[in-house]
């Protein structure tokens, strides 16, 4: 059985915001992203970040 | 229940039955152990969810037995105006090598549903570099035919493998890509010197083209067809003795 949230946008917010805190350097861990640079662990934070400001600006 | 829980409990049972849907068919193709994919649905001002792979990491694909490849699944959907049906607004499926994905993808598959201008809504990528893509070419392994055939002519002393090799599917028999898309991307993507009313002589093209297409298709599914227009408010009914004709069901699920 796959897992399924159901979250509030604040909820969503904070976790993108503890996420975000997690990462150091904003910019430059996005300009690596951009650069293809990222790790596997931060890839994945990179899609998370990605997909929750999706789910909030499409939400809100 | 309240209308509000009635709404999350939809909404809930929808990203349920997809993340559900999508985690059945990786793990009814490929040996290597799939975790439940994970859904984030979201009811705001829109109903949104958000489906991805477990792990975080992308799945670890294997090649007998060693993990070569990794697969990262993504797919942005929304709950149409009527409340009943799951929208796909994006999706991007990207393939990695290496057992986690990291650093930059060999290929991807992405749609999405409110591309930039000029950026075809669903379309091919390929990232990796020749060398990368026939380091993967190379270790295909004997399981499928074309791994048996690259793996004989590289036995019998052929040179690595070309990306020409590798066949990417972009829709099968009906759903495939038509000229005015070729054309598109050598006037947009290449700088192919171009006509004035270009723009306009291809998307009426396009159009053409997917008319064809859409008629074809009912054909191929006379009762999907059927149940829509009865959404739409059409009364259809089939006046004969005879059974209904089942289409060409082979057209929808042929490579």
């Amino acid at each position: 059985m796959s897992t399924v949230e159901l979250l509030t946008i604040e909820q969503i917010k904070a976790r993108h915001a503890a996420l975000l805190a997690s990462v150091g350097d904003e910019q430059a861990f996005r300009r690596r992203a951009e650069d293809y640079q990222l790790s596997a662990d931060e890839l994945a934070t990179m899609t998370e970040l990605e997909e929750l400001e999706w789910l909030v600006a499409q939400a809100q | 229940m309240s209308d509000s829980a009635d709404l999350d409990g939809r909404l809930l049972q929808r990203a349920r039955a997809f993340a559900d849907e999508l985690t059945g068919l990786v793990r009814g193709v490929v040996q290597a152990p799939c975790d439940p994919f994970h859904a984030i649905a979201v009811r705001g001002q829109r109903e949104v969810i958000s489906i991805r792979q477990e792990p975080a990491t992308g799945i670890s694909l294997t090649v007998e037995g060693d993990p070569l490849l990794n697969l990262v699944v993504t797919y942005r959907c929304a709950m149409d105006t009527t409340g009943d049906y799951l929208m796909v607004e994006g999706s991007s499926f990207d393939i990695y090598a290496g057992d986690r994905a990291r650093g930059e993808p060999l290929f991807r598959y992405d749609f999405v549903h409110d591309a930039f201008p000029g950026v075809p809504a669903a379309h091919i990528q390929v990232h990796g570099h020749r060398d990368a893509l026939a380091a993967v070419m190379v270790r295909a392994g004997s399981a499928s035919r074309r791994g048996r055939r690259r793996a004989s002519e590289l036995g019998r002393g052929a040179s690595i493998p070309h990306m020409s090799e590798l066949h990417f599917p972009v829709g099968g028999t009906r759903f495939r890509p038509c000229l005015e898309d070729v054309l598109e991307v050598l006037v947009e993507e290449l700088g192919v010197d171009r006509r004035e009313g270009w723009s306009a002589a291809l998307r009426e093209g396009r159009q053409r083209w997917r008319h064809r297409q859409a008629r074809t298709v009912v054909r191929d599914a006379p009762a999907d067809a059927v149940d829509i227009l009865r959404q739409l408010g059409y009364e259809v009914s089939w006046p004969h003795d005879s059974p209904e004709p089942e289409g060409t069901p082979h057209r929808l699920w042929a490579l």
